[in-house]
Formats: structure tokens, C-alpha cells, sequence
């Protein structure tokens, strides 16, 4: 009897189990096109081009290849309808890794392109943002070119730059926030498109939502060390004499192996902001061909002349971005909130320019391999 | 069971009030109070977590003054026959009303988040028809559920952590910016995310007394309930204003699941969609708490002592109602409604009947 009542609830279990799947929203693999990696630019006569890759799924087997296809449009969900009369399946924006923005596109507001990847709750915006040196499209062909997935190797690209302190650590939803802030600006990767090669160029900073400039690799780690943003490693590159008959011998390259910032705002009576960074760079060094840091002196006269140029290439990057008018350290957010009542005061579109930034870099080596 | 008198143990309270109480306004909360109160929400928050405490004390004494009485019996005791029915009939109608809203927001969420070509009916149904099962059983089985399922609120807070990789306290700054007057209306805004606690003035004759009678052991277990769900909706509402830049939020109705979208991890991709099923439960509790409140209103209406059959009488006019076409400005509205009318059932006539049971004793003694 009592095993007749257990066949019987198993029976009833397995019937069940028919009713709780719904079938109205499944999606299945083989009638969709999965997004994984988006670009748009602007067409000549001003209309939006988006260039979509997703991976190549046959019947037999899925292909580790990539499809490409391009289509203009007003809208970017035009542009995603007129796609998906192109691919035959289904477009899935739910598995999105990049979003790649041309650096015309990206010099006028960006938030209209994004929205609807905001707006769709299907789409991933753990993506990450990137702009690139002319158009997404032919950034976007270059790994095609070399038969890799466009996805795969900007992330990777990206990936690797950001574990070694060149670019920051954002994606499409952390990117919002600071976009919404009046007192704060975002940087992203800039990649350039040259022979074929795709290559990490720098950073690409915003000013509210417009692209307005870019830093090189060695200034935006710079920047990064700055914002207290080090990442796992990174390394900087940096000339430090100018008499030696071979070149690479006027050069050294140290490791970050730690960093530390000390970041002070003041605001005077009159309205003005003063900004004091001081950074400590505890450093290794992988590469001096002079073979001198023996003694104490050599070392520490090596420090002095390392703090010394790196203080002058602060200058230089604070020089720029107040020039794309980008608060990259969100001046403007601590004033916000420790400042209110000076905070109405300041025009920010205007007076971020004119602030006074003091930065102050301090390296130190500690060591140097493991030879002297 | 069902006839044998039972009683809720003070561990099955403390779930049944958290549960009652954390129901679909946990998600958008933490907007609902922005819009009035801007950053200072958490302010609102904590301002309305006090309300709600005076209230739930004065629903202790109150029940104190009158042992072993619900609130339909106070009703009938201090004012008489008729007004003490459309007291009742008055509390079925606004029960009735809050599962038809709660039952509203939650398809259109689903709809727009899950599942957008399923049919209302079927998420309507689905949800109904699991409630009225379990609620026909004896508010002790119902209490158990409660407890058993508690375990997702671990779960809630741990995929609400994955936020702090990304937070920015300065956002919270200056405090005070809105002024006294909108953090009240915020705190206005907030009390409707706290309502359930309700259910006590319907369960407290089931609440198993101490032998001590002079410990307030439900006074503490409540306040307890209480204390944890003011804690949970100022660790959400502070994630989410310092996760979101201020402006931002004002775009992102639905911040607490719209913040887990900005995180992967190589085993589970989406936190968003975990996070989700594990709210339905949230809301399935809250729902079941008052299609308890509204049918058992509905059998003393009736002068019956079960509330049993008439589960499914009120199940089919919710799942009936709740198909009203409704669209975006409509459900605001009548959960603005919602807000206003449940000010009367929760404050104004319990107060009035508190007041009630004070003057009477003094008459007596």
C-alpha cells in the first residue's frame, strides 16, 4: 500500500512538472542572435550605423567565428530592427560585452545611443564602453580580419589594460552615475585601429556626456595612481637623461609595486578651489641598463629625479583634463557635499578650468630585481 | 488542528509581522522616497520606522485593555452594532484593495522584467491560486510557511552586498539638503512600504501569552520584527542612493534589482534574475497575509468563526478586479490612494478605539 502512494505522488510530480514551465517567453538558442559586441558611428548623411557581432551558430556545431553586419537607422532601436531583418534569427542583447562608440559619435551626447540598452531589461550593461580612433566599424572588422570574435579580443585587450593600471574599470552601468553627476566626469578605453592591429591608445575623457579628449597610456596610469585607482600591476616608462650616446640607456621603467594619495580641497572665501594631491609611489625597477643602485646616494638621487619628472608629467595631465573639462577625480561631487553652500556659487562647466590643482608625486625605489 | 485551539509561538509572530510587512514596496522604495525627500531618504526612513513603533505600541495597549479581543470585537464593544459593521466591512475593502494593488504592481513588474509575453491571467492566477491554497489552512500552518521561507531574506541581503564594489558615499552628502518639511513627506511616502504590521490587530487573541504576565514578550517580538525590516530598508535605501548618483536615480524606478544588473560573475551571469524569484516569495508572503486579513474579515462579516471558505469567494474577486486594464499612471494613482486610505485603518480607528478602552477603564475603576 505504502509504496503504491509513493509511485503515485512521484507520478503526480512528474506530471506537474509538465504545467510549471510557461512557454510564452522561452528563448531558445538556436532562434536567436546573441549581441556580443555593438558599434555605432554616425553615417555621412547624419544618420546613426550600428555594426553588430555575434557568434556563428550552424546546425551541426557552433562555430568559434564571428558574423558582422551593419545597417544605418535613426533610432539604435531602428537600427536593431533593420539588423534583425539581416541576421533572420532574433536579436539577444542579453549577453552584450562591448560597446564600441566611433570618436565622432562619441563627441556629441552619448546618453540617446545608450538608452535603450538602460531601458531593455533583457540587455546586459555589465558591458563595458570604449571609443575608437575613427569609426567602430573598421575597429570592429580588424579582429574579423585575424578570424577572432570582436568581443572576445576588445575585452581582452581591455581586460589586460585594466589589470595593469592603464585604463579604469568601468562598464556601461557604472558609467551612469558619474555621466548624471554634475560634479564628476568618466574616462574610458580609446583604442586606435592602425595596420590591421587594434591597440589600447589610452583613455578617452568625457565631459558630461561628450567625448572631449584623450589621454595617453602613461598619463592615464598616472591619473589612475592619482584617483587611487591602482590596479594589480602597471608600470611607467619614463626618460631620465638625455647625454647618453644610446638611447634605450636614457630611459628607466619601474613597476608600481604601491601606491598612496592624499587628496585636500580648499575653498577660499572668495569662491576659489585649491587642490593639493600628493602621491607616494613605492616603485621597482625592471629596467636600468646604468646598473648604479648600489650606493644610498645613487638611489636616492634616482628618487628625487623620478618625483621630479613625474610631478611635471601631473601637471601636464591635470593641464589636459581641465582642458577637456573633465573631472576626472569628481572635485566638483566633494564640493557638492562638503561644500554646499560655495557649491552654488561655482558655475562647474566653467570654473573647473580655472581651479588650482597642486600635484605633488613622491617616488620611492625599493627595489630593484635581482641584480643591483 | 482546526479545532483544537492553537496558538502562534512569539518565534512564528516575529516571521509572520516580517513577512507581512516586507512585501513589493521593498524594490521601488528606495525611489518612492527620493522623489520626495531627494538624498535624505534614509532620514524619512528611520522617521517612519518611529511612527510605525507608537503605532505598534498602541496596538499593544490597546489589546492589553481588552484581552483576548480582535479588533472587530473592540469595534462591536465600544461602538455598538452598526458602526462596528461597516468598521468591518470598511477593513474587508481596504484588505481586499491592497491585495488587488500589491497584486497589480507585481504582474506589471514581472511583466516588463520576466516575462513579457506571458498573459497577466497567468501570472495572476498562478500567484492567486497558491495563496488561497495555503491560506485556507489555519493561521498556524500559515505562520510556519512564514518561518520556513524566511531563509530568503539571508539571501536578499547577500546579493544586495554585491553593490558595495561600487558605492560612493559622498552621495549621501550634504545631509538636511531637502529640508524638515519634504523628509516628513518622504517619511509619509516610506509608512506604506511598512504596512502589514496591521495583521496584528486581526491575530493578537492567537498569540501564545507568557506566564509571566507582566513581561511584554509580544511588545518585544514585534518591535523586534520591526527593528529588523527598518534595518533591512535603510541598508537597501543607502545602497542604492550611494550606488546611484542622485540624478541618475530619478530615472530608475526600481533601483534595488536594477543595481544588481551591473554585475557578473563566471557562475551566474544575471544576479538580477536570482534576485527576482527571491522577491516573489517576499511577495507572495505579504499577499498571503492579507488575503488572510481580507477573508477573515469577510467570515466575521458573515458571523462565521471560519475563515476557510470564503479564501477562494475573495481570491476570485481579487483575480477579477486585478484585470481593470491598468496602465502605468493608473496603478500610481490608486497606490497614492492606497497610501492615504490605509492612514484611516491603521492610525485613525485603532487610535480611536485605543482612546475608547482608556476612558471606559477609567469610568470603571
Amino acid at each position: 500500500m505504502k509504496g503504491q502512494a509513493f509511485s503515485v505522488k512521484c507520478f503526480l510530480i512528474v506530471i506537474v512538472l509538465f504545467f510549471l514551465c510557461g512557454c510564452w517567453d522561452q528563448r531558445l538558442l538556436k532562434e536567436t542572435t546573441l549581441l556580443m559586441a555593438a558599434g555605432f558611428d554616425y553615417t555621412e548623411d547624419g544618420k546613426l550605423l550600428g555594426t553588430i557581432s555575434s557568434p556563428k551558430i550552424s546546425k551541426e556545431k557552433v562555430e568559434d567565428k564571428a558574423q558582422f553586419f551593419s545597417e544605418s537607422g535613426s533610432t539604435p532601436n531602428q537600427v536593431r530592427n533593420a539588423l534583425d531583418r539581416k541576421v533572420g534569427e532574433v536579436i539577444d542583447p542579453s549577453k552584450l560585452r562591448v560597446m564600441i562608440l566611433g570618436s565622432e559619435l562619441a563627441a556629441q551626447p552619448i546618453y540617446p545611443i545608450l538608452d535603450l540598452y538602460y531601458r531593455d531589461p533583457r540587455s546586459s550593461i555589465s558591458a563595458k564602453l570604449v571609443v575608437v580612433e575613427g569609426t567602430a566599424k573598421d575597429a570592429m572588422r580588424v579582429p574579423i580580419i585575424h578570424s577572432q570574435k570582436p568581443s572576445e579580443y576588445i575585452l581582452d585587450l581591455l581586460l589586460s589594460a585594466e589589470e595593469s593600471t592603464i585604463v579604469p574599470n568601468l562598464n556601461l552601468q557604472t558609467i551612469c552615475p558619474i555621466m548624471f553627476d554634475p560634479g564628476q566626469d568618466f574616462m574610458v578605453p580609446y583604442l586606435t585601429a592602425k595596420n590591421d592591429e587594434l591597440k589600447v591608445q589610452g583613455v578617452a575623457m568625457f565631459n558630461n556626456q561628450e567625448f572631449t579628449g584623450t589621454l595617453d597610456t602613461s598619463e592615464s596610469t598616472l591619473f589612475l595612481l592619482m584617483d587611487n585607482k591602482k590596479s594589480r600591476d602597471g608600470s611607467l616608462t619614463l626618460k631620465v637623461s638625455d647625454h647618453e650616446k644610446q638611447e634605450i640607456k636614457n630611459f628607466i621603467t619601474f613597476n608600481l609595486e604601491h601606491s598612496k594619495v592624499n587628496r585636500k580641497i580648499q575653498v577660499s572665501e572668495d569662491n576659489q578651489v585649491k587642490v593639493d594631491i600628493s602621491l607616494v609611489i613605492k616603485a621597482e625597477v625592471n629596467d636600468y641598463p646604468h646598473d648604479q643602485l648600489t650606493t644610498r646616494e645613487e638611489v636616492l638621487k634616482l628618487n628625487n629625479k623620478l618625483s621630479e619628472l613625474l610631478t611635471e608629467k601631473a601637471h601636464t595631465v591635470i593641464k589636459k583634463m581641465q582642458d577637456a573639462n573633465c573631472d576626472g577625480f569628481g572635485i566638483g561631487r566633494e564640493l557638492i557635499a562638503l561644500y554646499p553652500e560655495r557649491w552654488k556659487y561655482l558655475d562647474w562647466e566653467k570654473d573647473y578650468s580655472k581651479i588650482e590643482f597642486n600635484p605633488t608625486v613622491t617616488v620611492e625605489v625599493i627595489q630593484h630585481g635581482i641584480i643591483n | 488542528m482546526n479545532n483544537k485551539k492553537s496558538y502562534l509561538t512569539q518565534r512564528q509572530l516575529l516571521f509572520l509581522m516580517i513577512q507581512a510587512q516586507i512585501g513589493v514596496g521593498i524594490l521601488s522604495l528606495p525611489y518612492s522616497v527620493l522623489q520626495k525627500a531627494s538624498t535624505d531618504g534614509w532620514i524619512s526612513i528611520i522617521i517612519a520606522g518611529i511612527f510605525v513603533q507608537i503605532l505598534l505600541i498602541i496596538y499593544i495597549y490597546m489589546f492589553k485593555l481588552n484581552k483576548g479581543l480582535n479588533i472587530y470585537d473592540i469595534g462591536q464593544k465600544y461602538l455598538g452594532n452598526l458602526i462596528a459593521y461597516v468598521v468591518k466591512v470598511g477593513y474587508f475593502l481596504y484588505f481586499t484593495y491592497t491585495c488587488i494593488i500589491m497584486l497589480v504592481i507585481f504582474t506589471n513588474f514581472m511583466n516588463i522584467w520576466l516575462f513579457p509575453f506571458t498573459p497577466r491571467l497567468v501570472i495572476n492566477f498562478s500567484l492567486i491560486f497558491v495563496c488561497v491554497y495555503l491560506v485556507r489552512e489555519s493561521l498556524i500552518t500559515i505562520a510556519r510557511f512564514f518561518v520556513l521561507t524566511s531563509i530568503i531574506f539571508i539571501f536578499f541581503i547577500i546579493t544586495t552586498v554585491m553593490a558595495y564594489t561600487n558605492v560612493h558615499l559622498l552621495y549621501l552628502f550634504p545631509i538636511g539638503q531637502a529640508g524638515i518639511k519634504n523628509i516628513f513627506m518622504g517619511s509619509f511616502e516610506s509608512t506604506i512600504a511598512f504596512l502589514g504590521f496591521e495583521i496584528l490587530l486581526v491575530v493578537h487573541p492567537f498569540i501564545q501569552q507568557a506566564a509571566d504576565k507582566k513581561a511584554n514578550t509580544t511588545l518585544k517580538t514585534v518591535s523586534l520584527a520591526h527593528l529588523f525590516i527598518v534595518l533591512l530598508y535603510l541598508f537597501v535605501v543607502i545602497t542604492s542612493y550611494t550606488f546611484f548618483s542622485p540624478d541618475e536615480l530619478m530615472l530608475v524606478p526600481y533601483p534595488t534589482v536594477y543595481m544588481l544588473k551591473a554585475f557578473t560573475s563566471t557562475v551566474i551571469d544575471r544576479i538580477d534574475i536570482i534576485f527576482i524569484p527571491l522577491w516573489c516569495i517576499a511577495v507572495m508572503t505579504s499577499f498571503m497575509s492579507y488575503l488572510y486579513l481580507a477573508s477573515f474579515t469577510l467570515a466575521k462579516c458573515f458571523k462565521s468563526k471560519e475563515h476557510r471558505r470564503f479564501v477562494p469567494i475573495t481570491g476570485v474577486v481579487i483575480l477579477l478586479l486585478s484585470f481593470i486594464p491598468m496602465n502605468n499612471l493608473l496603478i500610481t494613482k490608486l497606490s497614492n490612494i492606497l497610501g492615504i486610505v490605509s492612514m484611516i485603518f491603521i492610525g485613525i480607528i485603532p487610535i480611536i478605539l485605543f482612546l475608547y478602552s482608556i476612558i471606559w477603564k477609567e469610568r470603571r475603576d
